[in-house]
């Protein structure tokens, strides 16, 4: 069930309805029973697989419990015992020994990493563990974040699923306003984007050079918008209920640098690693040459769980060269800058480092969205040796699949999207809104739900893409 | 809980006040066919609501071969029989039964005429725009859920969805909105040809060679598909009394083999077959492929004419269908004697006749009149008088420096006579489309004229009289001629 289709709409608003209906404190049920259909609706194939992955992780929880407080003697290996067993599967089906014909079990990266990361709080003694089956059940299965996050941290999420909310207005409305900007990410800015994107890409032969560029900063901003629609529709959802999920962006192509970019970018999975690959391997506690085989180590790791493909690793081990290389030549840049005559609060130095930035990502996206590394290589390399600007001002760009009024409408929306995120850099948009008379609101809601209804890519001959993160 | 039941009342009159909104958005993205274009699908299907109940004696079924062949005008005329067309492009025989059914909800007819040409066809998939164009505008009820139900399990790349929430479909219409689709409630009330699609030109060329009967006693396959649904048909016809006639028009691509198969399938089936490619019925009907069709499969208005003729008079004896008045056809002779006039205009060489169809059409037209003086000698008291007709005073002096504009719309008349250039510039219909027309004589004593409208040039720019005639009901200028004021008998050219 996609988050965009109606199907899963009407199949939140009966699980919402439920939710209020119920008395507080069984209110939770509701969200398990309905993340239990949910899962079953979407991939009923993966039901037993998923079912199995609860009840291990909730035995190993238990196990590892107990064994820490006994202090169990052989307490690290079986806590290791249990990460190995969890882990299985996710390596079963992420590697190359995973046969093309067989598919994941949905959301399989992300419970998997939930439930890593609840395992080792258990061991380290940050948390205790849920001893209510069904409870910890909720907390691996909630539907608004299993196929695509964020992923969550039980101390942040479990007592607000078990806490049956009351229901307020202010919070209702504010859930809807994320759900309607969820669809226009999806529907008007990454949808429209994946049209010439899939244009590019599928037929890389024919479109070199500034196609390239075109085509790889479209999927920059398509991959953005798409996954921060997710999120966001999740949020939403989640909010509905009066749960509150962590953001899992923070307007990461405003990032000065690639070590900024991951601060910013799918924070959930970065802090994640960091606080469950890198620190444990040592962070930069141990030297810097420890410090940069940790971080392509943790980038390694980062590729490897996007996928079995060797793209996805060099994407990784791209990004870990990026911020080395960042670190090395950090003094040479700032003595170029200075040269030039840039204050280090400049503003164009600011920006002029943002932009190279992106393209720096953008590079390391095109990797990532090729179908392998030969095929990324070669339109990477076109970038720099076929010379076709004139793209951009003859009609050439109207034959990617969008005629001129659609890519008004992309560029248009994406000019929303950049603005937006200027704005909520300091302050909150849908509180402004919220404190508007009735029919400024309203009519705000209107044309907006109206712009997506009218101008989204969304029915026929438009198959709305699957959010690119769910196939991770 | 105060606050709470506060919130549901906001929230439903919002969401009212949302429906609404997506409710007209829907009905202007949704595309309209209306009497202004060639194929007016949207028209016929919304004015066959309009019949009064139980009226219809004849309903003509089929695809474009059948939307363009029978006039129900010409046969209420000629007849007395009250008939409705339900014809559209590429209508195959899942969509004509539907309709078959729909129309049965508010009609009783004695007969049945289903045009046969997609008997044949199997591309079921590639018809989906027009099946979209006869469904969408059904009435929503049980008909048109088994239709939406069978058409999406036939045709399994289409959604029932997207019938139900048509902006699925069309919402990317937007980038191609027109006119039309703001003008729905004035356009939706234009069905005077009761379904029937009016070609005017004519083929010109002629290859074809009717059918002999026995010249083979081969026999086509019919698909599948499209003989059940003719069973269903034949079915739905017997359960309510109805008499069912299949017609196959004049066309290039009908084969002796699809002749027998069809003649065969009637047999079985015990309804009257009419093949107008058989020799004997193409020369009953004095056809000529040449002069009566407008490509090879399409009978012009002359065409349909001879069509409808003889099916009326078949119906009247062969079937007594009884003549009887009806006001609903009654109101549209008019209607229709427009539409022939309209259609024979481009081909009216001679001036006096001309102006005599503006004379009965001005009250549609917007016309418009220009003088590329080049010598107006030939000019006569008749043709004066042609104009006067119209409401012109038509005062030329006999000079070489003459130049003369009119604009002649239902609302009003402007006219001008000079010796220097003229130019007039406005709008008609209300402000919506502009007009621009001069009538030049330059220093060097050469003439020109112009007649623009909406910045496209529609004027000949010949030497003489100029003229452009706009139906106001189609939106479309439909004859621009010029009329050679300075040879004997003043020609026409276009």
């Amino acid at each position: 069930m996609n988050f965009v289709s109606l199907n899963y709409n009407l199949f939140l608003l009966c699980i919402v309805i439920l939710y209020y209906i119920l008395p507080k404190n069984i209110r939770w049920y509701s969200l398990l029973a309905g993340s239990f259909l949910f899962y079953f609706i979407a991939a009923k194939e993966a039901v037993v697989p998923f079912i199995a992955m609860i009840i291990l992780s909730y035995c190993g929880s238990r196990i590892i419990s107990c064994a820490c407080t006994r202090t169990v003697r052989y307490r690290k290996y079986i806590f290791i015992l249990f990460i190995i067993l969890v882990t299985l599967p996710l390596f079963f089906y992420k590697t190359v020994f995973s046969p093309d014909t067989l598919t994941a079990p949905l959301g399989l990266s992300f419970f998997t990493l939930q439930i890593l990361a609840y395992l080792s709080d258990i061991y380290t003694g940050k948390i205790y563990p849920q001893t209510n089956f069904f409870r910890y059940a909720l907390f691996v299965s909630f539907f608004p974040q299993i196929l695509q996050g964020p992923i969550p941290r039980y101390e942040q999420l479990g007592i607000q699923l078990f806490t049956g909310h009351p229901f307020q207005e202010k919070n209702f409305v504010k859930a809807l306003q994320l759900i309607l900007w969820g669809f226009f990410l999806k529907l008007m800015v990454a949808d429209k984007a994946a049209v010439i994107v899939n244009t590019v890409f599928d037929n890389h032969e024919l479109y070199r050079g500034c196609y390239v560029i075109l085509g790889g900063s479209l999927y920059s901003i398509q991959l953005y918008a798409d996954f921060l629609a997710c999120v966001t529709l999740a949020q939403g959802a989640a909010a509905l209920f009066g749960i509150y999920l962590t953001d899992n962006f923070n307007h990461p192509y405003f990032a000065s640098s690639i070590h900024d970019f991951w601060r910013r970018w799918h924070i959930s999975l970065s802090t994640w690693l960091k606080d469950y690959v890198y620190i444990p391997l040592g962070g930069n506690r141990k030297g810097t040459l420890r410090k940069y085989v940790n971080l392509i180590i943790t980038f390694l790791v980062s590729g490897m769980w996007h996928g079995n493909g060797f793209q996805y690793i060099a994407w990784g081990l791209f990004h870990a060269f990026y911020q080395i290389i960042g670190a090395f030549t950090l003094n040479f840049r700032e003595s170029l800058y200075k040269l030039l005559g840039f204050a280090p609060d400049n503003f164009f130095k600011k920006h002029i480092r943002r932009v190279f930035t992106f393209f720096l990502v953008t590079l390391a996206w095109i990797i990532f969205r090729a179908d392998n590394l030969n095929t990324a290589f070669s339109m990477i390399g076109s970038v720099f040796t076929v010379h076709n600007p004139w793209i951009f001002f003859d009609d050439s760009l109207f034959t990617l699949g969008l005629s001129w009024k659609e890519l008004l409408i992309l560029f248009a929306s994406v000019g929303i999207l950049s603005v937006s995120s200027t704005l909520q850099e300091k302050i909150c948009i849908r509180d402004i809104i919220i404190a508007q008379p009735m029919i400024i609101r309203w009519s705000i809601y209107i044309a907006a739900i109206t712009a997506v209804y009218v101008f989204g890519t969304y029915g026929f001959e438009f198959h709305t893409q699957d959010f690119i993160y769910g196939g991770f | 809980m105060k606050k709470n039941i506060v919130f549901a009342i906001k929230g439903s009159l919002f969401l009212f006040l949302l429906g609404i909104i997506l409710f007209i958005i829907n009905r202007t993205l949704v595309p309209k066919y209306f009497i202004n274009t060639s194929w007016p699908t949207t028209s016929t299907y919304l004015g066959f609501y309009e019949m009064p109940e139980n009226s219809v004696n004849v309903l003509f079924l089929g695809s474009s071969h059948g939307a363009t062949a029978f006039i129900p005008q010409e046969l209420y005329n000629n007849y007395g029989i009250t008939s409705y067309n339900l014809c559209c492009e590429q209508q195959n025989l899942v969509t004509s039964y539907y309709w078959l059914k729909e129309a049965l909800r508010f009609q009783k007819p004695k007969a049945v005429v289903l045009e046969t040409f997609y008997l044949f066809n199997n591309q079921f998939d590639s018809s989906e725009p027009y099946i979209r164009k006869a469904i969408d505008y059904m009435k929503w009820g049980n008909v048109k859920r088994q239709a939406v139900d069978d058409i999406c399990t036939i045709d399994t790349n289409q959604s029932k969805s997207s019938y139900y929430f048509t902006n699925q479909r069309f919402h990317t219409r937007w980038s191609e909105l027109s006119e039309d689709d703001f003008s729905y409630s004035q356009m939706s009330g234009h069905y005077e040809m009761k379904g029937f699609s009016t070609m005017f030109n004519q083929i010109n060329e002629n290859d074809y060679v009717p059918l002999l009967i026995g010249e083979s006693s081969e026999t086509a396959d019919i698909p599948e598909l499209m003989q059940q649904y003719m069973e269903k048909i034949n079915a739905l016809c017997n359960e309510n009394g109805i008499t069912l006639i299949l017609v196959k028009n004049p066309t290039t691509s009908q084969k002796i083999n699809e002749h027998n198969a069809t003649q065969q399938l009637a047999d079985t089936l015990n309804v009257p077959f009419y093949d107008f490619n058989t020799m004997q019925l193409y020369n009953d009907i004095a056809f000529s492929f040449e002069e009566d069709m407008i490509d090879t499969g399409h009978p012009s208005l002359k065409g349909a004419i001879k069509i409808t003729n003889y099916l009326g008079k078949i119906l009247q004896t062969d079937y007594d269908i009884a003549p009887q008045i009806n006001d609903a056809w009654e109101d549209t002779r008019y209607a229709y004697s427009c539409l022939q006039l309209s259609s024979n205009l481009k081909h009216v060489p001679d001036i006096n006749t001309y102006l005599d169809c503006l004379k009965l059409m001005k009250e549609q037209y917007s016309i418009f009149i220009t003088l590329k003086n080049d010598g107006i000698d030939c000019l006569d008291e008749t043709v004066s008088q042609g104009f006067n007709d119209l409401g012109l005073s038509f005062n030329l002096n006999k000079g070489d420096s003459t130049t003369y504009i009119a604009i002649i719309t239902p609302e009003n008349i402007y006219e001008n006579v000079s010796n220097i250039s003229l130019e007039a510039k406005g709008t008609i219909r209300s402000g919506i489309v502009q007009y621009q027309i001069t009538s030049v004589i330059n220093e060097k004593k050469r003439p020109s004229c112009s007649i623009q409208l909406d910045e496209k040039e529609y004027a000949k720019n010949y030497k003489g009289l100029n003229i452009v005639v706009y139906d106001n009901m189609t939106k479309d200028v439909i004859d621009s001629v010029s009329f050679d004021t300075a040879s004997i008998g003043i020609p026409s050219l276009r």
